[in-house]
């Protein structure tokens, strides 16, 4: 299992480009369709938790599923498979990137990327937001929030734990 | 500055911030440009090298920083120390998850932090466009129904539109 776990993790990691945002729909892709490891009702329910614990959401993704299948043991393992692929390929990319990017055209590679990566997002901001916005209730968080990042410019980090506070407020009112 | 102290800077900057690797990216680099470590120049071009490469950005961020100062040894010195506080916090918790996650008033908490998550990735999600002509477009909308309508896995998806319109570009530019 401590194998397995390791190389769907890996799998996940090599993948992850563009940050955790985009990782979580290869995440929920892999741990809730393809292996089954969770339901989708427990991967919201991590992702939710994740953001208010330190460190980021897919490394608290990865040491969640691995202690919940193989203990300790197992979290560190599912942890280094997310990080490893990324850290060989800074370690490659550091001494072969001055020949390469003489070789071929990178920028173009990268730019190409991002629309994948896009796509991925915009795949998470769906699944969010439809799993999100059941009820009048939560409704009204959203565009509380909204009209917040609108007026504000930019988000702090906090606006989570406030929206949870929000989302436990607004059940005695409505 | 000792540069093995500033494993205590990141296990300080991982163990203080909430909201996952993009949050932690810019008191990373507020930490290191105020200590002096490295200069802000060099922060841009580290950083964007660390996106290049898969995975969560603060891990490569940090990793990074110590590839500049040292070498790979020094990066995963620093890796280990944003590393350490999300495995405690998450082992605290995967116990208390079993027993506590279907209560109410917590199921009442959770909801509401997954509107915030919705809001931030709609603010990062057009962070991303921003720059997007209608070709991208295409391509995003094009992924989108791959993704959701035929029910192809992510990792397929980002492999496929990354690849069309990759071959899609380079012949534009040849035909121009």
């Amino acid at each position: 299992m401590i194998a397995k776990l390791f190389l769907i993790f890996l799998k996940i990691g090599f993948f992850s480009y563009g940050g955790g945002w985009s990782s979580l729909s290869i995440i929920k892709d892999e741990l809730v369709n393809v292996y089954k490891l969770i339901s989708l009702k427990e991967f919201l329910d991590m992702v939710s938790i994740a953001e208010i614990t330190p460190g980021p959401i897919a490394v608290n993704l990865a040491t969640y599923i691995g202690i919940k299948y193989a203990s300790f043991i197992g979290g560190f393992f599912a942890t280094l498979g997310l990080i490893l692929p990324g850290i060989i390929i800074l370690i490659l990319l550091e001494t072969l990137l001055s020949f390469l990017s003489k070789k071929y055209n990178l920028e173009k590679f990268y730019k190409s990327l991002k629309v994948g990566v896009s796509v991925l997002v915009l795949y998470a901001t769906y699944l969010m937001l439809t799993s999100a916005i059941i009820d009048i209730k939560s409704l009204i968080i959203f565009t509380l929030l909204l009209v917040l990042i609108f007026v504000k410019k930019e988000i702090h980090p906090l606006i989570i734990v406030f929206s949870g506070g929000l989302g436990l407020l607004l059940i005695k009112m409505i | 500055m000792n540069k093995y102290k500033l494993f205590f800077t990141f296990l300080k900057i991982s163990t203080l911030t909430l909201g996952g690797g993009y949050a932690m990216v810019p008191i990373i680099e507020r930490e290191i440009i105020k200590k002096n470590v490295i200069q802000k120049d060099d922060f841009d071009i580290l950083f964007s090298k660390a996106q290049s490469a898969p995975g969560p950005i603060a891990i490569n961020t940090a990793f990074m920083v110590g590839m500049k100062l040292s070498g790979a040894f020094l990066g995963l010195f620093y890796v280990l120390a944003v590393f350490i506080p999300p495995f405690l916090a998450i082992s605290l918790i995967a116990s208390l998850i079993k027993r506590y996650a279907d209560l109410t008033y917590v199921q009442y908490f959770l909801e509401g932090i997954r509107v915030g998550i919705s809001v931030i990735l709609i603010n990062f999600l057009f962070g991303l466009i921003k720059k997007f002509k209608y070709l991208e477009f295409l391509f995003l909308l094009i992924g989108f129904l791959l993704i959701h309508l035929v029910k192809i896995s992510s990792i397929y998806t980002l492999l496929i539109v990354t690849f069309l319109y990759f071959i899609f570009t380079l012949k534009r530019k040849n035909d121009s």
